[in-house]
């Protein structure tokens, strides 16, 4: 089974275009996006692939893609 | 009138279930062969049959950023592409600021707005994307239009039903007439063919009913027809003032001689039994051109093959032209493609004119006893000078082209 972590990488690439190469832990959402529709876009997408809805106030609170990977982590069980 | 300059077509583009690219479009309605199709089965309202775009691929044609367009935007950007290309024109080379563009749509992005109605029941108001209304508006499609082409002008979008393809066209003449652009690149595109609106189409008994034989199905001004088969697609023009293309030395692929409007005022979706509000607009459009009826040659009918619309539409035809004209509908090969429609066979009829070839009317075996008028069932070659496209609109909208040869 993939790690949160690599299944956001595979969303970026796949969904959203952005290359392989330019993902890493401490990429922004914002730096890799188009724009903040994009950004949103991501969400509900990753919320989908869990089962769960990612709200506003969690996406507003996070940056990199490691801070999405930990949220995703909290909020669905190992 | 004759002090308005003369506006002329120097590009098309289509995108129909008749083909992707104008020359397969034209082999297509030429040979006759419809292109109808089983589609959804909606229970009690039975098998649909459709004319969908099947081998459409808007990421390939477009690329990554094509997700952001719903399938109707989709096909307006690979038309309008090569309606731009067809004229010789770059989009990076033009002075954005003096490029219009005018689409006709009518329930714009109605595929995205099924999806995300469906995750809003199914996971809630915080499933649905954020991409929902600038998917789904009508008027993105033009917007879309503007960010891809650079065109900066004048950017709207008409809705008159089906006959909101026409009115585009019309309406950017005006624009082209008014100097308010030096350039206008006008059509429609619709791509509805889901469930909810074919359902809504076959309660209102407007549907053909013949899933048994589905190519035979649309069968405009025939005696066993009884409804349209609803289609999608894309269809656009690049039209400009005569002199500005001669002075470029572009292709004029055809004039734009004339158009007319008007409204029935009469029922929501049902023509004048006497068809005065389709005439009305066929007189304008001569009026307008400063043309009599016996200058026209061949008329590309707007011809649904539901019972009311050709019965109304023969009357208004037969009382201004008699038989003078010889009258084909191509819905019998491309179905109705709904907003786009008017856009389409304005193309198909600029390529009439271009080719000396009126096309047939597919499936016309046997023509209703009441209508009176020169039907081409079979495609006829014949010089023609002047031919016009009508198209009407439920709400009574209706709308007439008159198109030239160059």
């Amino acid at each position: 089974m993939p790690t949160v972590y690599e299944t956001i990488t595979e969303i970026l690439t796949t969904r959203f275009a952005v290359p392989a190469s330019a993902i890493t832990e401490d990429t922004s959402l914002e730096e890799v996006l188009t724009d903040s529709l994009d950004v949103v876009e991501f969400g509900v997408i990753v919320g989908e692939r869990y089962n769960t809805l990612v709200s506003d106030d969690e996406l507003t609170s996070v940056t990199t893609i490691a801070d999405v990977a930990a949220l995703m982590n909290s909020k669905v069980p190992a | 009138m004759t002090s308005r300059p003369e506006v002329v077509i120097t590009g098309r583009g289509m995108v129909t279930p008749a083909g992707i690219g104008v020359d397969d479009n034209w082999k297509r309605v030429c040979s006759g062969e419809p292109t109808a199709v089983l589609g959804p089965d909606l229970g009690l309202l039975g098998i649909q049959v459709i004319c969908p775009v099947t081998d459409f691929d808007g990421r390939m044609l477009l690329g990554h950023g094509a997700r952001r367009l719903d399938r109707y935007s989709q096909m307006g950007l690979v038309a309008a592409e090569e309606a731009v290309q067809d004229a010789g024109l770059r989009s990076d080379e033009w002075d954005g600021t003096r490029v219009a563009v005018v689409m006709g749509v009518s329930v714009g992005g109605v595929e995205t707005l099924m999806a995300q109605h469906v995750a809003f029941l199914n996971r809630g108001p915080a499933a649905i994307s954020p991409l929902t209304m600038p998917m789904s508006l009508v008027n993105m499609v033009s917007g879309q239009l503007a960010i891809h082409l650079r065109a900066t002008g004048p950017n709207l979008t008409v809705s008159t039903a089906c006959a909101s393809g026409a009115t585009a066209i019309g309406t950017a003449r005006q624009l082209l007439q008014a100097d308010a652009c030096d350039i206008a690149i006008a059509g429609a595109s619709d791509a509805s063919l889901v469930p909810l609106i074919l359902s809504a189409f076959a309660r209102m008994g407007a549907l053909t009913k013949q899933s048994a034989d589905p190519v035979r199905a649309s069968r405009p001004f025939d005696r066993d027809r009884d409804g349209f088969v609803a289609a999608e697609g894309a269809a656009v023009v690049v039209m400009e003032r005569e002199s500005d293309a001669r002075a470029r030395r572009a292709f004029i692929r055809s004039r734009v001689l004339g158009y007319g409007a008007s409204a029935d005022a009469h029922h929501i979706t049902s023509p004048r039994p006497e068809g005065t509000g389709a005439r009305a607009a066929i007189a304008a459009a001569l009026g307008d051109a400063g043309l009599v009826p016996a200058d026209v040659d061949h008329l590309n009918a707007h011809g649904t093959s539901t019972r009311l619309n050709d019965q109304a539409e023969a009357k208004a035809v037969g009382a201004v032209f008699g038989d003078g004209v010889t009258v084909s509908s191509t819905k019998g090969v491309t179905g109705h493609l709904l907003a786009a429609a008017g856009a389409a066979e304005a193309v198909y009829t600029s390529l009439s004119i271009e080719h000396g070839m009126i096309p047939p009317t597919a499936n016309l075996e046997n023509i209703d006893p009441e209508i009176d008028l020169d039907l081409a069932s079979v495609s006829r070659r014949q010089s023609i000078g002047v031919a016009m496209s009508t198209s009407f609109g439920f709400g009574g909208q209706n709308a007439a082209l008159l198109i030239g040869a160059p």
